[in-house]
């Protein structure tokens, strides 16, 4: 279900990190926690972010959720699909349902995230579904 | 993110998220507005309260309450409340229902999804479960005057067997609830309520009984003998046909009679909530099974799912229906709401009447406006409005519409600039963006066949 290659947040964020580039999205616990998701906000590409701060927000129909910078740095690229077609965040999370790209400015900041393992076991700690 | 577990409850009425407001925070200190609180604090904290008695996790609203003393601290967790629950609760969880904390009930909010819901509804059909609605009746020789009385509609209208859109009224020309009033007989009268209403309802209804002292009128609240299906859609007639007697295509819009269906007896009315063709039935709540078994069976081949409140919403929405807690409140007037319509001047006295009287003759304070954002962003409950960059209201209902696949929203705003076409500025977190008046309905459904033969129903 969660690739093992992620790392994951406390707020249901996943990233992808291949050298100094991040690659960022939310979980398919967090889709589908959300529901039909309608409407995705990304900051621009050269906004620098800092780790837990607002990386924009995915709306579903009936609620808005932010998105927290698992990790401190710049936007490099956002995908253009889940701005035209924001149900990709629902069917496909974790692939092309992928939001935003980061310059990472200090891989140790990984350290703070879980690893799949955990993060599952976060979700059953939680009472997940 | 809407998880039970993530709320804390107050022995009464309101629930907080937690983590809703966590998320808010980190929030604030990057663009400097708590959209949650929008910067209220209650107690030294910001929180994020929903009423229970107010509509679920679309509608977030900000309210103080009085005695919050150790917020955070005192709150009771998920597994401590007790929510009322449906007679239909397991079958809910069966299909596999998101259940929320609806008005102090545990209801579906979705299904399959919200989108698939209200496109079923507004294509096929979909079956809601609102058994969570308040019903009064009212009976006697007083009961048609009292009800005059306490409500802004011509109840004299009424033929038997006929419904009518209505409200209960305060002095001040503002609603107590909407409702929809079926009349059974002469002298018997069966009121739909809002669920989040239907204790304050009755308890104003009693106190303001014209004839209180005498056995002509007798009032009581009957809720808990329901439960009430709305089977609603283009398809809706068709499948209610197969397993309900007498025929349902006979029925006009907004009226009601006995009925069979599934076998099971009850009172059958052709009403609704989402802007479509559709039926409401009230019978024993015991034979709910049967009668929501019955109704996905034989809805099935014709493309019938069970639709739940979120769907709700968003088709009232897109049908501009008003909700009470959003369009209506103690403060707005029927006029203010565009229910002139429904408040009859000419009927003889009633509550409120003067106020409305004096209101249409100097005009009001504040109007329901319709509007779709013609820039990118979702608007929605409570956001503030601008036009011009000044603020002059806010957003009082606002979603993403799946049907029409617009932002759309209705907000109250002066008068004076009440007008479709204006544009305006709509306040998302701390961000503009704009938006532009529309006429309403946002979505009116195509007139077919039975609209055409029933031309003399009025509601």
């Amino acid at each position: 279900m969660y690739p093992e290659e992620f790392l994951y947040t406390r707020d249901h964020e996943w990233v992808r990190v291949d050298g100094n580039t991040a690659t960022v999205g939310i979980t398919d616990h967090a889709q589908k926690e959300l529901g039909d998701i309608v409407f995705v906000d990304l900051p621009a590409v050269g906004t620098h972010v800092a780790a837990k701060e607002s990386l924009g927000t995915v709306e579903s129909v009936k609620a808005v959720a932010d998105v927290f910078a698992p990790l401190t740095g710049e936007v490099i690229s956002l995908n253009p699909k889940v701005q035209s077609a924001p149900e990709i965040v629902n069917t496909d999370p974790h692939g092309e349902g992928w939001l935003v790209q980061l310059r990472v400015r200090d891989r140790n900041e990984t350290e703070g995230l879980m690893t799949t393992e955990e993060y599952e076991k976060y979700l059953k700690g939680e009472g997940g579904h | 993110m809407s998880r039970l577990e993530n709320r804390r409850y107050t022995k009464g009425a309101v629930w907080v998220n937690i983590e809703l407001h966590l998320r808010a925070r980190a929030l604030t200190l990057s663009r400097g507005v708590c959209y949650v609180c929008r910067g209220r604090r209650v107690r030294g904290l910001r929180v994020y309260i929903v009423p229970s008695s107010g509509e679920g996790p679309w509608h977030l609203r900000q309210r103080t309450q009085p005695g919050f003393s150790n917020l955070g601290v005192s709150l009771a967790t998920p597994a401590e409340i007790t929510l009322k629950r449906t007679a239909l609760f397991d079958a809910h969880r069966q299909a596999g229902a998101r259940m929320v904390n609806f008005a102090g009930w545990a209801m579906p909010v979705e299904y399959t999804g919200i989108v698939e819901e209200h496109l079923a509804v507004r294509t096929r059909a979909g079956l809601f479960d609102v058994s969570h609605m308040g019903e009064i009746e009212a009976r006697g020789p007083k009961a048609l005057a009292a009800l005059q009385h306490l409500t802004c509609n011509d109840v004299a209208r009424l033929a038997l067997n006929q419904a009518q859109y209505s409200a209960l009224m305060y002095p001040q020309g503002s609603a107590v609830d909407d409702c929809v009033i079926h009349r059974l007989g002469e002298d018997r009268f069966f009121i739909c309520v809002n669920a989040a209403n239907t204790q304050k309802d009755y308890e104003y209804v009693l106190a303001n009984n014209p004839f209180p002292a005498t056995s002509d009128v007798e009032i009581r609240d009957v809720s808990e003998g329901y439960s009430q299906l709305a089977l609603q859609g283009p398809a809706a007639v068709v499948i209610l046909a197969q397993v309900t007697a007498p025929d349902p295509a006979t029925l006009k819009t907004y009226w009601c009679r006995a009925a069979s269906c599934c076998g099971v007896d009850g009172l059958l009315a052709r009403t609704g909530y989402s802007g479509e063709d559709g039926f409401e039935f009230y019978f024993p709540p015991a034979e709910s099974l049967t009668v929501w078994n019955g109704l996905l069976e034989a809805g099935r081949p014709h493309g019938l799912i069970p639709a739940g409140l979120g769907a709700r919403n968003t088709l009232r929405l897109e049908a501009a229906y008003p909700l009470y807690g959003n369009e209506l409140d103690e403060e707005t007037t029927l006029l203010e709401a565009n229910l002139g319509w429904i408040s009859k001047l000419d009927k003889g006295e009633f509550i409120g009447k003067a106020s409305l009287a004096e209101q249409k003759q100097k005009g009001v304070r504040k109007k329901l406006v319709g509007f779709e954002m013609i820039e990118r962003g979702i608007a929605r409950d409570g956001y503030p409005v601008r036009i011009n960059g000044k603020l002059c209201g806010r957003v009082s209902s606002g979603s993403f519409a799946p049907y029409l696949k617009k932002s759309i929203g209705l907000a109250y705003i002066p008068p004076e600039q009440a007008a479709p076409g204006q544009e305006m500025q709509i306040e998302i977190r701390g961000k503009l963006a704009g938006a532009r008046q529309t006429t309403l309905p946002f979505y009116r459904r195509a007139k077919n066949d039975h609209d055409k033969d029933a031309k003399t129903q009025k509601r």
